[in-house]
C-alpha cells in the first residue's frame, strides 16, 4: 500500500518521535528530580537562607506569593480585557483607527515581559505612586521603592491585557453570525444580544483566555524580579495572615515560585538544585491543575441547561434560521 | 447483443463495507460498462457515495473503514496488496459534490496532476494538455485570459468544470462524479450534464445523483440503491419505464426519499 | 420602550471608555519605553548597533564620578547574541516542529494523537525558568563535555568556555519554542479543507506529494504565523538565556571555526535582567531602555509581518 516510505516520511516520523520523547523526557526528569524534595515541611515552611549551609526551608511564602499575585492580576485584568474585546469585536468595525488599536494590541502581546517589567519598575518608582509600595526614606532622589504585590499585580495585568483581549476577541468573532442575526430578527438590541447570546457562546474562549493569563503570570520571572523584589525571605508584617496586615502585606515585597526557582538554581544565590526542582514540580502541578479545573468547569458549562428565557428563545430562533439554507436547497 | 467480460470496465463482486460497526454496503454485485454513463440513484444515506469512493479506494482514508469482496478494474483486483493505489487512482478520476479547486491559479489547478505524474514534462506540452482539458469542458474561452488568477474566484459552475478539467488532464480511463451538480444553479447544471454526455465517448463514467430527472437525461444504465443494497440495475430506459422491483417504482414515483 | 436605549447607550459608552483607556495604556507603555531609550539611542546613533564593548562601558559608567554621565553605548554583542540564538532556535524549532506537525496530522495513529498533543501542550505551558534550570543542569554539562581542557586553556584569554554557550542557548531556546510552533502549525494543517486532500489523492498523486504540494502550501500562512510567533518568543526570552547562554556580553567569532558555537553570548533581553542593578542611574537606565526599545522594534516588525502575511492577496486566496 505505501511504497512511498521516502526520506520525507522518515523525517516526519523521526521528528515526531523526537519531539514526543523530549516532552515526556523533560516532564519526567523534572518530576523525578523534584519528587524527593517534596515533603510537608517543604510546602509549609518559609525559605531560609543560612550563611554556611545555603538555602534551606520550604516554599511557603513563594507559593502564597504565586497564588496571591496570580489572583490579583487576573481579577484586575479580566474586566478590562473583556470590555476591550467586546469593543474590538463588536463595535470597532474595520476602519483605520480600529486597525491601529488592534496592531497596538498585537505588538504589546508580543513584547517580552522583561520589557514590561522594566517599565513597571520605573513607573512605580515615581514618588507619587509610593502608596502602592513604600517610600524609600532618606535618599536625595525621593523615590518610591516601586516593588510590591500591588505594583507587580498591576504590571502583570498590563502584561497579560493584550493576550487575554486577543483571545477573547477571537472567541467572540468565532460565534456564528447567524446567532446575532437571529437575535436581531427577534428585535433584541445590540447590547442585549452581546450580553445574552454572544458572550455566553464565547465563554469557552473567555475561560481559555484566563487560563492563558494565569499561565503567563505564574511563569513569569521578570516582573517578579523587578516589581515584586523577589526577596527570598518575606519582608512584610510578620503576621501576614491577619486581615489588618493585609494591606501592608500587599504593599511589601515578596517572591513567587518562579523567582524562587531561579534563586535556588545553580546560578542563583541559593545554589540548591534539589529545591529548585522541587519548586518546579510544584509550579508545573499548579499550572496543570488550573488548566484541568477550567476545562472541567468549561465542560460542565457546555452541558448546563439553558434556563434563562430570552437566551432559549434566541437559541431556538438561531437554530431555525441557520437551518433555512439547507431547507431551501432540498 | 451478447455481452462479454470485455464490455465491463469495473466489476464489483460481493462488496460489503463497514464504518466501524455500522454496515453501509451489503453484498453489492455490479458490473460497470465501458464508455457508457452509469447513474447511481437512491435516497440519501443509502451508500451511493460510499460505493463510489470504494471504486478509487478513497475510503481508505477513513480510519475505521472496512471492506470485503472484490472490485476489479479491467480484471485486476484494486484492493489486492500488489496494486499501487496511486497508479490506480490515476486511471480512476473523481469529481466531488462541492467544487474543490486547489488554492492555486487556474492554470496550476489543471497542470498540477499532469506535472506530478511527469515531473520532467516540458512547458509547451503542459500548456497543451491544460488548454485541451479546458476545451473539453468548454471552459477555455472563459478562462484563457486569466489563467494566472486564483481558481477560487471562479463561479461555482466554472469551478466544477475546472475540477472536471483537472481530472481529464491526468488522462484517466474512468471518471467518478458524486452529485456534481447538487451545489450548482440550473444553467450550470445543464452545461455539466451536456459535458458528461460528451465524456462518455472516451471514458467510462459513473455518476451519483439524487435528481431523477438528471439520471433519466444522462444515464445509459442505472443502479438503484436502497439501504446499502443494490436493489435493481439495468438499462436506464427499462428501469425507469417498467421497474422489476416494487420499491424501485415507489421511489421513482416519489413515494419516499 | 423608551428607557432601555438610554441605559444601553450608557453601557455602550462605558465600553468605549474602557476600550480607549485600555488602548491608551498599551500605547503609553510603548511610548514610555521608546522615550526612555531615546537619549542613549540618539547619543550613540548607528554605533549602538555596530560598536561593541557593552560590559566595559558599563563598568566605566558605573564607577564614574558622581554627576558624570555617559550616554554612548554599543550593543553589537547583545544584538548579535539575540539574532544568533533566535535564528538558531527558530531553525531548530521549524525543522523539528514542521516534521512533528506533519507527523501528528498525517502519520500519527489516531489513538495516539490526543495524548501526544496533550504532552506537547503541557510542555508549551512549562515556565521558561524551568527550561533554564533543566538546561543548566543537563544541557550545559553536555556542552561542557565537548570542550577539552586544552581548548579551554587556549581560549581563556579570549573568553571563558564553561559550557554556557551559544550552542546551549540555541538548544534550550529551540526546545522551548518547538511546542508552541508544533501546536500552531498543527492547527494550520488541520484547517486545510479535506476536499483538497481528496481531490489530490483522487488525481493519483501520492500521499507524500499531496502533503508537500497541496496541504503545506494551503496552510502556509498559518505556518508562517507560527514561525513569527515563535520568533517573538525567542527574541524576548531572557531568564533561560541568562542561565545557559553565558553571562558576558561577548561577540562570538566565526573565525574560530566550530568553537564559535561554544562561545558565550548574551541577548538584549538577558542584559536588561543581568544589568538591573544599574536602575536609578539615569544614563545606564536609558541604555537598558534602549535595549528594550530595540526589542520593541523587533516586535513591531514581527507584528507587521504577521499582518502582511494575513493580508497579502497571494495567488491562492484563502488558507487556514
Ligand atoms: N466517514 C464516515 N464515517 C461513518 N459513517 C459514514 C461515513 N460516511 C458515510 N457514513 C454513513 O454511511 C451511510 C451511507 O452514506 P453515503 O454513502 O454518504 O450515502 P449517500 O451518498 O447515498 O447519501 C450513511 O448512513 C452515513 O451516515
Ligand atoms: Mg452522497
Amino acid at each position: 500500500m505505501s511504497r512511498e516510505i521516502g526520506a520525507g516520511k522518515l523525517f516526519c516520523w523521526l521528528s515526531g518521535v523526537l519531539t514526543i520523547a523530549m516532552c515526556l523526557g523533560i516532564i519526567i526528569y523534572v518530576a523525578a528530580r523534584g519528587a524527593p524534595a517534596i515533603s510537608w515541611d517543604f510546602i509549609s515552611q518559609p525559605p531560609k537562607m543560612v550563611l554556611l549551609k545555603g538555602l534551606s526551608g520550604g516554599i511557603l511564602t513563594p507559593l502564597a506569593g504565586t497564588i496571591v499575585l496570580t489572583a490579583m492580576s487576573i481579577i484586575l485584568v479580566l474586566p478590562l480585557a473583556l470590555t476591550m474585546a467586546v469593543y474590538y469585536a463588536e463595535y470597532a468595525g474595520d476602519n483605520l483607527g480600529a486597525k491601529l488599536l488592534r496592531l497596538g494590541n498585537d505588538v504589546l502581546a508580543g513584547v517580552p515581559t522583561i520589557v514590561i517589567a522594566l517599565f513597571g519598575l520605573i513607573i512605580f518608582s515615581y514618588p507619587e505612586l509610593s502608596f502602592l509600595s513604600i517610600k524609600v526614606a532618606g535618599t536625595a532622589s525621593e523615590r518610591a521603592f516601586g516593588r510590591s504585590f500591588l505594583a507587580a499585580a498591576i504590571t502583570m495585568a498590563v502584561m497579560v491585557l493584550p493576550y487575554i483581549t486577543k483571545s477573547v476577541e477571537e472567541a467572540i468573532a468565532a460565534v456564528p453570525y447567524t446567532f446575532r442575526e437571529a437575535a436581531y430578527g427577534l428585535g433584541v438590541s445590540k447590547w442585549r444580544t452581546i450580553r445574552k447570546v454572544v458572550l455566553p457562546a464565547a465563554c469557552r474562549g473567555i475561560a481559555s483566555g484566563a487560563v492563558l493569563g494565569v499561565g503567563r503570570v505564574a511563569s513569569d520571572v521578570a516582573i517578579v524580579w523587578f516589581c515584586l523584589g523577589a526577596t527570598l525571605t518575606y519582608s512584610g508584617p510578620e503576621k501576614w495572615w491577619q486581615p489588618q496586615n493585609w494591606l501592608d502585606t500587599l504593599r511589601s515585597a515578596g517572591s513567587t515560585l518562579s523567582s524562587y526557582i531561579y534563586y535556588a538554581s545553580p546560578v542563583g544565590n541559593g545554589h540548591n538544585a534539589e529545591k529548585a526542582y522541587g519548586a518546579a514540580l510544584v509550579l508545573i502541578v499548579i499550572i496543570l491543575l488550573f488548566n484541568a479545573a477550567v476545562y472541567y468547569i468549561n465542560g460542565l458549562a457546555a452541558f448546563r441547561p439553558k434556563v434563562s428565557f430570552p437566551r432559549r428563545k434566541v437559541a431556538a430562533a438561531a437554530a431555525f434560521l441557520s437551518s433555512i439554507p439547507q431547507n431551501i436547497k432540498k | 447483443m451478447q455481452e462479454t467480460e470485455n464490455h465491463f470496465k469495473i466489476t464489483s463482486s460481493n462488496v460489503s463495507t463497514w464504518y466501524g460497526v455500522h454496515d453501509v454496503l451489503k453484498d453489492i454485485n455490479m458490473k460497470i460498462r465501458r464508455r457508457a454513463i452509469t447513474g447511481l440513484i437512491g435516497p440519501s444515506g443509502c451508500g451511493k457515495s460510499t460505493f463510489l469512493r470504494c471504486l478509487n479506494r478513497l475510503n481508505d482514508l477513513v480510519a475505521n473503514f472496512r471492506i470485503q469482496g472484490e472490485i476489479s478494474l479491467d480484471g485486476d483486483d484494486i484492493y489486492s496488496p500488489d496494486t499501487d493505489v496511486v497508479l490506480m487512482r490515476r486511471k480512476v478520476g473523481m469529481v466531488f459534490q462541492q467544487p474543490n479547486p486547489f488554492p492555486m491559479s487556474i492554470f496550476d489547478n489543471v497542470a498540477f496532476g499532469a506535472r506530478e505524474h511527469n515531473r520532467q514534462i516540458k512547458k509547451t506540452e503542459l500548456s497543451e494538455i491544460v488548454e485541451e482539458s479546458f476545451k473539453k469542458v468548454n471552459l477555455w474561452d472563459e478562462v484563457k485570459h486569466k489563467l494566472n488568477d486564483s481558481a477560487l474566484n471562479l463561479s461555482g459552475g466554472q469551478q466544477q468544470r475546472l475540477c472536471i478539467a483537472r481530472v481529464l488532464a491526468v488522462m484517466p480511463e474512468v471518471i467518478l462524479l458524486d452529485e456534481p451538480c447538487s451545489s450548482l444553479d440550473p444553467a450550470s447544471t445543464a452545461r455539466i450534464e451536456e459535458l458528461i454526455m460528451e465524456l462518455k465517448n472516451s471514458y467510462s463514467v459513473v455518476v451519483v445523483t439524487h435528481n431523477l430527472g438528471q439520471a433519466r437525461r444522462i444515464s445509459d444504465y442505472i443502479g438503484f440503491f436502497l439501504d446499502g443494497r443494490l436493489v435493481e440495475y439495468g438499462l436506464a430506459s427499462e428501469l425507469i419505464n417498467n421497474p422489476r422491483e416494487k420499491v424501485t417504482g415507489d421511489y421513482l414515483e416519489g413515494n419516499f426519499g | 420602550m423608551k428607557k432601555r436605549p438610554v441605559k444601553e447607550a450608557i453601557v455602550e459608552n462605558m465600553i468605549l471608555v474602557c476600550a480607549v483607556a485600555g488602548s491608551l495604556i498599551i500605547f503609553f507603555v510603548m511610548f514610555f519605553i521608546l522615550s526612555r531609550g531615546l537619549p542613549v539611542l540618539q547619543a550613540s546613533g548607528p554605533s549602538f548597533f555596530t560598536a561593541g564593548g557593552w560590559d566595559k562601558t558599563f563598568s566605566i559608567s558605573w564607577s564614574a564620578a558622581p554627576g558624570k554621565t555617559n550616554w554612548r553605548y554599543g550593543a553589537v554583542e547583545l544584538i548579535a547574541g539575540t539574532v544568533l540564538t533566535s535564528a538558531g532556535a527558530l531553525l531548530l524549532a521549524a525543522l523539528l516542529g514542521m516534521g512533528c506537525a506533519v507527523f501528528l496530522t498525517e502519520y500519527c495513529p489516531v489513538r495516539l494523537r490526543r495524548p501526544v498533543e496533550g504532552a506537547v501542550r503541557l510542555l508549551a505551558g512549562v515556565p521558561p525558568v524551568i527550561y533554564g534550570v533543566v538546561g543548566l543542569t543537563v544541557v550545559v554539562p553536555l556542552v561542557k563535555s565537548l570542550i577539552s581542557n586544552d581548548l579551554a586553556k587556549q581560549m581563556v584569554k579570549i573568553c571563558v568556555l564553561d559550557g554556557t554557550s551559544m550552542l546551549a542557548g540555541i538548544i534550550v531556546l529551540g526546545v522551548m519554542i518547538t511546542p508552541t510552533f508544533v501546536i500552531l502549525a498543527t492547527d494550520a494543517l488541520d484547517a486545510v479543507p479535506p476536499g483538497y486532500r481528496f481531490a489530490s489523492l483522487a488525481l493519483g498523486v501520492s500521499h507524500w506529494r499531496t502533503i508537500v504540494k497541496i496541504i503545506i502550501p494551503a496552510a502556509r500562512r498559518g505556518i508562517m504565523a507560527a514561525g513569527i510567533l515563535a520568533a517573538g518568543v525567542a527574541v524576548g526570552e531572557f531568564i533561560a538565556m541568562a542561565m545557559v547562554a553565558g553571562g558576558v556580553a561577548f561577540l562570538p567569532n566565526p573565525a574560530h571555526g566550530l568553537v564559535f558555537f561554544l562561545e558565550p553570548v548574551r541577548t538584549l533581553a538577558a542584559s536588561i535582567f543581568v544589568n538591573n542593578e544599574v536602575l536609578g542611574r539615569k544614563d545606564m537606565e536609558s541604555a537598558l531602555f534602549a535595549c528594550a526599545s530595540v526589542i520593541l522594534f523587533i516586535c513591531i516588525a514581527l507584528s507587521l509581518l504577521a499582518q502582511l502575511i494575513n493580508r497579502a492577496d497571494l495567488k491562492g486566496g484563502r488558507s487556514g
